[in-house]
């Protein structure tokens, strides 16, 4: 690592995370004026957007190479009063949380009181959403069935391809002029609409053009200031590239940096989408640049390291624009999910592999920041080098990179109907979520609490948390003669609560395409500009909703307790079962621990507990997949948790797998923390009757010490436990290499520990910024000790 | 409360113990592995080992037989016969020195060394080390040139001697049984590994 780079990463780790009010000013300043009364909703937020670029505050840190900032200083994070407007209250509770902090002042509190939520009141998405919905839905959501994720965030989830090295945003600007000259207002009932969008765009375009220029002249201003001679001809050239990126179409390897950049920031200046906004693959997009440079001596690869070490550090400037409530619940962290993805296929089939990967690799290690998250994408057909050589980074134990399987993360996509050239120009993004990359809205909906929606079947209906009825009648479990008829229960819950579900999204979404549309994310994703549409109201090429599955281990494990004991073994009475849940084991430990230990579980390759899991898939991909949403595309269902396993088991009373009521529950489709008995290998063969290729994305973790990967054996050995469960379509797994003797250490001692970084769910995070649920159940998955 | 007293180990049929092999043989496809038949002495349940490694071979399954080889040949080569690779303790060449650690002569054990390695069975020698037990000069340079002329023996695992029985002597209620040996020191280990390589084996610390 550079003197430099070392600085800059050194800066953004000490930067504390602020709220900056002047995004929130900007755009009330906006909304306030004439002009915005006078256009459409695309125009008029096409042209927020321009008047926040055109007036934010222009940040150019010392001796960065790559520049722009999202607020005004490192981590200083606009607010989103459009989509969310917080209170006052908020904005405290935010300043002094111990955990994921944004501090703010009293004088941005008055400006709250005073300017932004009396103007924003009543207007915002969130505000207008908990106006529509139904009674039935907020009972839902109240009682941790799900969660919702355009609550606070807008719709996001997306990834960039390959356009932006190709265009430059007057390239875009010409695309857009031609679909509208192309527009036929004879035989088109939608031209005017269409060319309201198209005119969106175009704002949006010369917005970012004018924010790059901003830069140019600053740069060159402070570039005539400079003593430094070295700083002054960096800061010259840095106004060289401004002014070129993003304007037109990058020459050279850092202009394609910059002008990646610059896009993202706009990305996420016109919206808090979630999962932030991400370069996707890379490897793939930068190597023409790196290779020629290579080439032609205009680079060399230290400087490509240094360049990509500035720009890896800015995403680390960024964090996850504030969240409260249920949502900061759900993804109560920092990392805003950029996740590069590295190696994968080609478009053609072949292998993506190049030398930029591993300089990649190399430059992930050497960061070691939270942001972005890195993950490397393993093919059939790539080699094991690569494969070897991104473990060794898992080693040293900061949960990064994640390893997934492209050859599923292809079949998956194809399977949704995508082109199979999309689907290998694709990876994963946030979490573990596949998606076509540059073409595809996919869009995560929310959590869905499986256990819970067993805990309302149980009860006939009824949460016991509040006494409330928000389910069916599916019938007293007591009168149940048959495991089946038990299953039905939960799968007609299951069903009612999806449909729920559904029918929220069906207004929020709306909501979000008639309300808030975004144009700037619309020039960047096919085929927003052929079609003229908006991102927010199906304009991408294809259109994908998810609502997240959380908990399939512990609902394998309750439902095999249930089989096991109530109806094959005939050991406890379903009147002693429902009893012993509603204590919370009361006086029923004896039978607490033969649930813990004596029944069948998930993990252990063992198909009476595996078989079950199948049948739990299957309800809920039948009640998901394929119904269509309101952007002309499909549910379709995956199964990740971020943090909100730890949230919805505080919602979920004891459990009959032994859980007792309000601990986490399962992540992902990992098994119940400890539940897993036989090792790794048994794990992979229980995750691997899953059947990945149906869904967008499951997410696997693995603990291991950090002796068993002492040498390359280790780590070889390792490899072919990937491949093997990469051979049974597995889509993602992700290693936490540490002792949890390390992990109590810096849970007593955390201020000695701030840089420890362990796999949360799809992401790594630090340690000592979990909360202390989380801290605790991260020290109990499994940790194996031998493959 | 439960598992509190645990059976270590339980009773399988042969059925049951193929089929548990054949739970991992995605990971063994992948990774060129196997299932290996050890002990204690698989020998000593000679018709229980030989039934489960002909009913892996029948299923391509790649076998080992890890053994003592202190056996009469016919038993040792029923079993031996339908493994794919034998590892092959031993521990010394001086048949005093063998009997007063082992509790018994080596004589039959260097004599089916022999005889395996003459029918060209894949053979993979594991010497266990415990310092100032058997690895001085003398005994390696005997084992060396008792191996050299064996044609089927090219691999030999040097084993690093450690305490990993203990807790199992513990939870025997047998701790004062345990006898302890310090291991080699590592430059004293990688000493006997070059004389192997000279002497043109595969030797590797470890196995």
């Amino acid at each position: 690592m550079t003197p430099r780079v070392q600085k800059l990463r050194e800066q953004s780790l000490a930067a504390v995370p602020t709220v900056s009010g002047e995004r929130a000013e900007l755009i009330t300043e906006f909304y306030k004026s004439a002009e915005a009364n006078r256009v459409s909703p695309a125009v008029q937020h096409a042209l927020a957007f321009k008047h926040i670029l055109a007036n934010k505050t222009i940040v150019i840190n010392d001796g960065e190479l790559i520049v722009g900032e999202r607020g005004t200083a490192p981590k200083a994070t606009p607010t989103y009063p459009e989509v969310t407007c917080h209170s006052v209250q908020d904005l405290k509770i935010l300043d002094s949380r111990p955990k994921t902090s944004f501090k703010s002042d009293p004088q941005l509190w008055k400006i709250y009181e005073k300017e932004i939520i009396p103007f924003w009141r009543g207007k915002s998405i969130r505000d207008r959403m908990m106006a529509e919905l139904p009674q039935e839905w907020k009972d839902a959501y109240e009682a941790g069935i799900f969660t919702e994720f355009m609550e606070q965030r807008a719709p996001g989830h997306t990834v960039l391809d390959d356009k932006i090295y190709r265009k430059g945003m007057l390239d875009f600007i010409a695309d857009i002029d031609e679909a509208i000259a192309k527009l036929d207002f004879l035989a088109d009932p939608k031209a005017l609409d269409k060319r309201e969008e198209l005119r969106a765009m175009r704002i949006a375009a010369e917005a970012l053009i004018l924010f790059g220029r901003r830069h140019a002249e600053m740069a060159r201003g402070l570039a005539k200031a400079e003593k430094d001679r070295t700083r002054k001809r960096e800061l010259e050239r840095i106004a060289d590239v401004c002014e070129w990126v993003p304007a037109h179409a990058p020459r050279n390897f850092w202009e394609a940096l910059q002008a990646y950049w610059f896009v993202h920031l706009g990305v996420i200046t016109e919206y808090n989408t979630w999962d932030s906004f991400n370069p996707g693959r890379l490897d793939q997009h930068l190597n023409p640049f790196f290779s020629k440079g290579l080439a032609d001596g205009s680079l060399t690869e230290d400087f490509a390291r240094e360049l990509l070490g500035c720009f890896w550090v800015k995403f680390n400037n960024q964090p996850a624009p504030p969240k409260v409530g249920v949502t900061a619940e759900e993804s109560g962290t920092y990392t805003d999910f950029a996740l590069i993805n590295v190696g994968g296929l080609k478009a053609d089939g072949s292998d993506g592999v190049n030398p930029l990967s591993y300089l990649l690799l190399d430059v992930i290690e050497e960061m070691r920041i939270l942001q972005p998250s890195s993950m490397v994408q393993i093919s059939a057909k790539g080699p094991d080098p690569f494969l070897w050589r991104a473990l060794r980074i898992c080693k040293t134990g900061f949960g990064q990179p994640s390893i997934f399987n492209s050859d599923a993360i292809v079949k998956e996509l194809v399977r949704q109907g995508k082109a199979v050239e999309d689907a290998r120009d694709g990876g994963a993004s946030g979490c573990v979520e596949a998606g076509a990359f540059g073409k595809e809205n996919y869009t995560l909906t929310g959590y869905f609490n499986m256990p819970k929606v067993f805990e309302v079947a149980l009860h006939n209906g009824l949460d016991p948390a509040t006494g409330k009825t928000i389910g069916l009648k599916t019938g007293d479990p007591r009168t149940f003669k048959t495991y089946e008829e038990l299953f039905a229960a939960f799968a007609a819950q299951l069903r009612h609560f999806v449909d729920i579900k559904i029918r929220g999204n069906n207004i929020i979404e709306r909501l979000y395409a008639t309300v808030l549309p975004a144009p700037f994310l619309s020039i960047l994703i096919d085929d927003c500009v052929k079609k003229g549409k908006d991102y927010h109201a199906g304009g991408a090429r294809y259109n994908t909703n998810y609502i997240q599955g959380v908990g399939l281990g512990s609902m394998t494990d309750i439902l095999s307790s249930f089989k096991f004991n109530v109806f094959d073994k005939k050991t406890v009475s379903m009147k002693k079962m429902l009893e012993a849940l509603d204590t919370d084991f009361a006086g029923a430990e004896d039978l607490r621990q033969r649930f813990l230990n004596k029944t069948p579980k998930f993990g252990n390759d063992d198909d009476y507990a595996d078989d079950i899991m199948k049948t739990i898939f299957e309800a809920y991909f039948g009640a998901i997949d394929n119904r269509p949403n309101t952007k002309g595309g499909k549910y379709r269902i995956n199964l990740l948790p971020t943090t909100v396993h730890v949230y919805f088991g505080r919602v979920t009373g004891a459990t009959a797998d032994g859980r007792k009521a309000r601990e986490p529950l399962s992540e992902g489709v990992s098994p119940v923390q400890g539940a897993d008995r036989k090792g790794p290998t048994s794990v992979l063969k229980s995750a691997g009757k899953i059947d990945h290729i149906r869904t967008g994305g499951t997410l696997l973790n693995q603990k291991f010490t950090p002796q068993l990967l002492a040498d390359e054996e280790g780590i070889r050995n390792l490899g072919h436990l990937v491949r093997s469960y990469f051979k049974l379509d597995g889509h993602h797994i992700q290693f936490n290499v540490v002792t949890a003797e390390t992990l109590r250490e810096a849970q007593k001692h955390p201020e000695k520990h701030r840089d420890l970084i362990v796999r949360v769910a799809g992401y790594s995070d630090y340690f000592v910024d979990c909360g202390a649920e989380l801290q605790d159940e991260i020290i109990r998955r499994t940790e194996h000790e031998g493959f | 409360m439960y598992e509190a007293l645990a059976m270590a180990g339980r009773e399988a049929t042969v059925a049951e113990v193929v089929a548990e092999v054949e739970r991992d043989r995605i990971f063994f496809d992948q990774s060129g592995g196997g299932a290996t038949v050890s002990g204690g002495e698989p020998l000593s349940q000679l018709r229980f080992t030989a039934r489960i490694l002909a009913e892996l071979k029948t299923r391509r399954i790649h076998t080992a037989l890890d053994t003592s080889g202190y056996a009469p040949w016919e038993s040792l080569w029923s079993a031996a016969g339908l493994a794919d690779l034998v590892l092959f303790d031993l521990k010394m060449i001086d048949p005093k020195k063998h009997a007063a650690y082992t509790g018994v002569p080596n004589t039959i054990i260097l004599s089916n060394l022999k005889k395996l390695a003459e029918t060209g069975r894949p053979i993979a020698v594991r010497i266990p080390l415990a310092a100032g037990v058997n690895d001085d000069e003398a005994n390696i340079r005997r084992t060396i040139e008792f191996l050299k002329p064996l044609p089927a023996v090219r691999r030999v695992d040097l084993l690093r001697y450690h305490q990993g029985g203990r807790e199992k002597y513990k939870n025997l209620g047998q701790e004062n049984e345990f006898k302890i040996f310090e291991p080699p020191a590592p430059s004293r280990m990688e000493e006997i590994r070059k004389a192997f390589t000279g002497a043109g084996f595969a030797a590797t610390i470890g196995g």
